[in-house]
């Protein structure tokens, strides 16, 4: 019950004006909270929420996670732009990897990234979001449904190639990597915060073009270090395979 | 532009919660954003005026309480509200600025008639 006027909304019904009442009231409606600061009609209702929008993308995520945290599995959520080199550090890790692995890849179309991981012998799934920009706890579900993985797995998720949307969607990853190549700008940590605020571990890739690029290594991790100081960072070369036996020997004890 | 479907989820459970409670109009939705959540203030404000439409209402109200986030300078403290995440403090230009914000999507309440 209303504990203002004692009407039968409850808890869930508001009173929305809270202006004093010193006019006539001379409206033909009826109704009998007169006692309101000031009138509100009779029909109008305010219903107090406070939902989270992404609730069911949280509540999934949390699942996931924690049924991979049971099993001793780790989830990998790996953001980046189009073209930083992510399947292709895919293809240089996971067959040096003890741990069994497995590839979510996130992509608008086709299913070309998932193609090149199984000719590898890699378990993966390709997901393809049409028009989506990221992908979500939901797809991400189904493809761990599809993958069945083993206990004490490594389960990557190739995201989509962006740097802005998939850092809003909690994917119930146990780590999440963003990955940033020499042939993009140093400024990628400031002018894309989110995807390396909110990321544990940065790998930048493509290193062995360094000698050919008017790359700024060490700009670039000032940025990184401002947007994120608590980031982990790799240097590697997919194509060359520097920097990879460190991802491999870190992976192994996550 | 996840601004769309973070709306369309919005306007979904707008419908959902507004036929539970029997309602002939939604006059107003309330909504919380963090800035922190990703979320394109411009992007977002457009995007919800154009599904309020399509979704039959066009004559709601929608306000959205926009949550801006905060930096504090890990060397000497300062509070500051208008720079960028990574900036350096420009009081004692040495410190490195630490966010804090919301991340939050809420929808805070709804008035129906």
């Amino acid at each position: 019950m209303c504990q203002n006027c004692g009407c039968e909304h409850g808890d869930i019904h508001e009173h929305h004006h809270h202006h004093s009442h010193d006019h006539q009231h001379n409206h033909d409606h009826n109704h009998e909270h007169h006692h309101h600061d000031h009138h509100e009609h009779g029909h109008e209702k305010r219903i107090m929420l406070e939902q989270d929008v992404l609730e069911k993308n949280k509540v999934l995520a949390c699942s996931a996670r924690q049924k991979l945290e049971d099993s001793d599995s780790t989830l990998i959520n790996m953001i980046s732009s189009p073209g930083s080199g992510k399947t292709s550090l895919l293809e240089a890790l996971i067959p040096k990897m003890k741990r069994k692995c497995y590839v979510i890849e996130g992509d608008q179309q086709t299913s070309n990234d998932s193609e090149r991981l199984k000719r590898l012998d890699i378990s993966s799934v390709q997901i393809n979001t049409g028009n989506g920009c990221h992908l979500d706890a939901q797809m991400v579900e189904e493809g761990l449904q599809q993958l069945k993985p083993l206990n004490n797995s490594l389960i990557f998720i190739e995201n989509v190639g962006n740097l802005v949307c998939p850092s809003l969607f909690d994917l119930g990853e146990n780590l999440r990597i963003v990955v940033i190549s020499t042939t993009e700008g140093e400024d990628k940590p400031l002018k894309y915060p989110n995807a390396f605020l909110f990321a544990n571990v940065c790998i930048i890739n493509k290193i062995d073009l360094l000698p050919f690029l008017k790359f700024d290594i060490d700009a670039l991790l000032k940025n990184i270090n401002a947007v994120n100081p608590n980031m982990l960072i790799f240097r590697t070369s997919a194509t060359t395979g520097e920097g990879i036996p460190e991802i491999v020997d870190w992976l192994e004890h996550k | 532009m996840h601004e769309l479907s973070v709306a369309t989820s919005i306007m979904e459970k707008v419908v959902e919660i507004s036929n539970d409670n029997n309602a002939e109009k939604i006059k107003e939705i309330e909504l919380e954003i963090g800035s922190l959540s990703g979320i394109d203030r411009a992007s977002f404000s457009f995007v919800m005026e154009c599904l309020k439409e399509s979704y039959g209402f066009p004559d709601c109200n929608i306000i959205i309480n926009y949550h801006e986030h905060k930096f504090i300078c890990n060397n000497c403290g300062n509070m500051f509200t208008d720079r960028f995440i990574g900036s350096i403090c420009s009081e004692c230009n040495d410190g490195l600025l630490t966010v804090t914000g919301s991340q939050d999507v809420k929808i805070k309440s709804l008035l129906i008639e």
